[in-house]
């Protein structure tokens, strides 16, 4: 083992913030005051008080629908930059923030990888990989929380290989592992479902540290509990609703209403039609996407809240009837994140309601256009849906070369992957968001360690040894 | 080549393919699985994708995992490890 390819880490890893830094102010600076999408509207129409009940956003006031603690980041920009009533400055300031923080965790990340890994060039590769990917580049200058979540979530991975090669945790292990678990479950709705998953299987394989690691699962629900309970209600900020968590149900019941060959019962139609008249719902269905279905003044997410229990029933009795409807359905709604090939658009044109960027520094300079092009001539390179396989091969590989080794430790990394595309499968409501893959994404070039693809796993286990 | 077809025979007998033929079992449906629901093949040229495809998909990984890449700043090189 000959340690790090570069020797001076610190100063690679600063190095690779700078470079970072640079691209993405540039990118905020000719595209002021950065990338917003109809998701950033709602954030900041929320920030400044103005949100309004609307067929896509269906709330008023303040909603954990995107979750909250990004807008409460947002607000809390806004107000340091003077709480002017046009938002730009402060979409800049807050893209700034975000970029930087991203470039702080893709940095650190590349810092741990060249500590692992001997070669120059493999660390020199995966660096530009990194850096100079058009993917990081037009998500980091973007308002969306999936960006500050895929980057904590890559940090989370990386430390959970650490984790499951160390022999004795110390406290600030502990600690860690537990902000890195809040702050995914704090920054989207699913995270708190991949820190349970997480936290479950550890408890499975680490059997030394069961006691402490039972007392954080039950310290990080019941702190997320109390944030979405007491708090909310003391803040007035309203749930999202249930039906953004059965986009995959209400997929499959609209399938069939639309397919002239579904089958679906009178007492069915009629308990459905509180929700939203059948008729209604068979024309909206878009085989590609649930919002379609739900964004309409006429469909009830009160009647939904307060009939859970019927609606499953309802699906399940439906699903049964029309397998074949229901299975190509789901199909259709999810292929974008595990359909071998399949390649989307990534990124806003636009930036705060609607606005064109514009340049300050007098140089063109837009990620988007950037990215497009090169998704036109290698959209291989850029598929969402051969990311999952990567992930899926990578483990095999590891385990096939560690079968004797501490192997279920070993996968743990992995753990929070194959959880993350999980929730995907279960509750995507649109097929082609590359934004809710980036963490998988981001994590492609670190495969070559978590997996153990060139050996270099094993290189770490000695190291310490 | 031929201590790696003599390992790839120890290794099935050894039932260490069991891996490699879930990931090829996965791969190769969900790929006919989307072209199904796209309703653009038949059902027996679908069949024989999904056989091809899980045996492709089985054996690269397999074998994949039997290389070890070596990469150093002069360059790169890969070799087989044999272990019968």
């Amino acid at each position: 083992m000959g340690g790090a390819a570069f020797s001076q880490v610190r100063l690679f890893s600063l190095s690779c913030f700078i470079v970072l830094e640079v691209l993405f102010l540039l990118a905020l600076l000719s595209n002021y005051p950065g990338f917003c999408s109809v998701d950033s509207n709602d954030i900041v129409n929320q920030a400044l008080g103005i949100s309004q009940y609307q067929n896509h956003f269906r709330y008023d006031g303040l909603s954990n629908h995107h979750p909250i603690f990004y807008t409460f980041i947002f607000w809390l920009i806004w107000i340091m930059s003077g709480s002017t009533s046009d938002p730009t400055f402060a979409v800049f300031l807050f893209l700034l923030v975000q970029s930087t923080f991203v470039s702080a965790c893709i940095a650190w990340a590349l810092g741990w990888f060249n500590k692992r890994c001997s070669s120059c060039a493999l660390v020199i590769l995966v660096s530009a990989a990194s850096i100079l990917s058009p993917v990081l580049l037009v998500h980091a200058v973007t308002m969306w929380k999936d960006v500050p979540f895929a980057v904590t979530f890559l940090v989370l991975v990386l430390k959970l290989f650490d984790y499951s090669t160390k022999t004795v945790w110390e406290r600030k292990d502990y600690i860690g592992l537990f902000l890195l678990c809040l702050a995914i479950s704090l920054l989207r709705n699913n995270g708190i479902y991949i820190s349970i998953l997480l936290f479950l299987y550890m408890i499975f394989v680490f059997k030394d540290l069961r006691k402490k690691l039972i007392g954080m699962l039950v310290t990080l629900i019941l702190t997320m509990g109390f944030i979405q309970g007491p708090i909310f209600n003391a803040c007035s900020i309203s749930q999202g609703h249930f039906s953004e968590s059965v986009s995959v149900p209400l997929q499959q019941i609209a399938a069939v209403a639309a397919d002239d060959a579904g089958i679906i019962t009178k007492e069915q139609e009629e308990f459905l039609n509180n929700i939203r008249p059948l008729s209604e719902i068979a024309e909206a269905y878009n085989p590609i996407g649930t919002n379609p279905v739900k964004f309409s003044p006429s469909f009830s997410d009160a009647y939904l809240e307060s009939h859970k229990v019927e609606f499953m029933k309802t699906w399940a009795e439906i699903v049964i009837a029309n397998p074949g409807i229901a299975v190509r359905s789901w199909i259709d709604l999810t292929c974008g994140y595990w359909q071998p090939g399949y390649s989307a658009d990534i990124g806003s044109r636009v930036t705060i309601f609607g606005e064109q960027p514009t340049s300050t520094v007098g140089l063109t300079f837009n990620p988007y256009v950037y990215f497009s092009a090169l998704n036109t001539e290698l959209s291989w390179l850029f598929s969402m849906g051969n990311v999952i396989w990567l992930v899926v091969a990578a483990l095999c590989i590891l385990i096939l070369r560690n079968k004797r080794n501490g192997i279920a430790k070993r996968m743990t990394c992995f753990v929070p992957m194959l959880a993350l595309e999980l929730t995907l499968l279960i509750a995507a409501p649109i097929v082609s968001d590359f934004r809710y893959l980036l963490g998988l994404y981001l994590l492609i070039p670190f495969l070559f360690i978590l997996g153990d693809l060139f050996g270099l796993g094993g290189k770490q286990e000695s190291m310490r040894s | 080549m031929s201590s790696l077809i003599k390992t790839t025979k120890y290794q099935i007998s050894n039932k260490s393919f069991i891996v490699p033929a879930i990931f090829g079992f996965l791969f190769s449906t969900a790929v006919t699985a989307s072209l199904w629901a796209k309703q653009t093949m038949g059902k027996l040229e679908l069949l024989s994708l999904w056989v091809g495809l899980l045996v492709i998909a089985a054996l690269g990984l397999f074998l994949l995992s039997k290389l070890n890449f070596v990469i150093s700043n002069g360059g790169g090189s890969v070799f087989s490890s044999t272990i019968v």
